[in-house]
């Protein structure tokens, strides 16, 4: 039995099936977004003054990332293009480039995770707070080694300074009180960060499943039923252009704000 | 010519973070006003909202009020703690 309206419009939405369809399944993630957004909103302003971090984030990478996705975007809809004017070299070429620009973005946003969880907060039992970065932490060692700097307190840390003095610290373990890396444990910003963009992050990776598969061996279709490939073309797209909507918004928040 | 377009933007809302204004609800405001215009270019020419059959916009319109009706859920929530407890 033939699936319907793979192709054709139906009398009735004016458009193939996939298309509706997928349009419904986005909008459904807006609201799966929408909920975490709200729930970073209400975690932001019931903070008490001071508790919430700045400038903890790397805009920079985010900055890149940002451009990366936006590409990508670019990209995906070039393929479209392609498939619409049956140049398949072209198609090849920008679908795969999407999928280089999606598998750089995981790269940075691994990056950006590896440095968080290398990222410790140790408070000593004098009162002070040392912050850095680990380069030793052997557990026969009776000390550990940070790249980082001192802190009178824990809430100094919630705005670095710009241009603080890093050096490395060698703290011994009978001062260490408690040590903890910047994990989504650490607080709750980061917990909502983790969240949001670890989603998010999932996202990618799925749809650059979907681009990958349809890059390779999905691509015999173009062959078989064009017509039907480039609509699967143009659907995977809208997700895709869904998952740069949902960073452009996630960039600024989590890291502008 | 989108790609530019969202760039200079995203460029110019990171401009705003490094420029540390004093007003910070300014400085949120731009930043947010910002992101919508970059999604209204990305949903608008990308998706290509702009040229979509009416049953899209429909569906497209009932998101954008459920997703407003949850944001304002949200935002109102703050107001409605309940007294004597630690927040």
């Amino acid at each position: 039995m033939e699936i319907p309206y793979t192709i054709e419009a139906r009398p009735d939405t004016g458009t193939y099936n996939a298309k509706i369809g997928m349009w419904l399944f986005l909008a459904s993630e807006v609201m799966l977004f929408g909920g975490l957004f709200s729930s970073y909103i209400l975690l932001r302003v019931g903070a008490p003054a001071g508790t919430w971090p700045h400038g903890w984030l790397n805009v920079p990478l985010g900055t890149l990332n940002t451009a990366l996705l936006s590409l990508s975007a670019i990209t995906t809809l070039l393929a479209w293009v392609a498939c619409k004017t049956k140049n398949y070299a072209k198609f090849k070429l920008c679908h795969g480039l999407t999928l280089l620009l999606a598998i750089t973005f995981l790269g940075v946003k691994s990056y950006e995770y590896r440095d968080k969880f290398h990222h410790y907060e140790v408070q000593l039992a004098d009162g002070r707070v040392a912050d850095g970065h680990m380069i030793e932490n052997d557990a026969k060692a009776d000390h550990i080694v940070l790249h980082g700097h001192y802190a009178e307190s824990h809430a100094e840390l919630m705005s670095p300074k710009a241009g603080e003095k890093e050096e490395e610290l060698t703290i011994a373990r009978k001062d260490i009180k408690r040590m903890e890396n910047y994990g989504p444990w650490h607080n709750t910003f980061l917990a909502i960060y983790f969240v949001l963009t670890g989603l998010h992050a999932l996202h990618i990776i799925g749809g650059a499943l979907v681009i990958g598969y349809l890059w390779g061996p999905g691509s015999q279709m173009w062959f078989t039923n064009h017509e039907q490939f480039t609509n699967r073309i143009e659907v995977s797209g809208l997700f895709w252009h869904f998952v740069d909507l949902v960073w452009i918004f996630l960039f600024p928040v989590l890291y502008l704000m | 010519m989108v790609f530019v377009v969202v760039m200079a933007i995203t460029l110019m809302m990171v401009g705003v973070f490094y420029a540390n204004l004093p007003n910070r609800a300014l400085a949120i405001g731009l930043t947010l006003l910002a992101a919508v215009v970059n999604a209204s270019l990305v949903a608008g020419y990308l998706m290509h909202i702009i040229s979509e059959r009416r049953l899209t916009l429909i569906v497209l319109l009932f998101t954008a009020v459920f997703f407003t009706g949850l944001m304002a859920l949200s935002i109102s929530a703050q107001y409605s703690l309940p007294q004597g407890t630690t927040h």
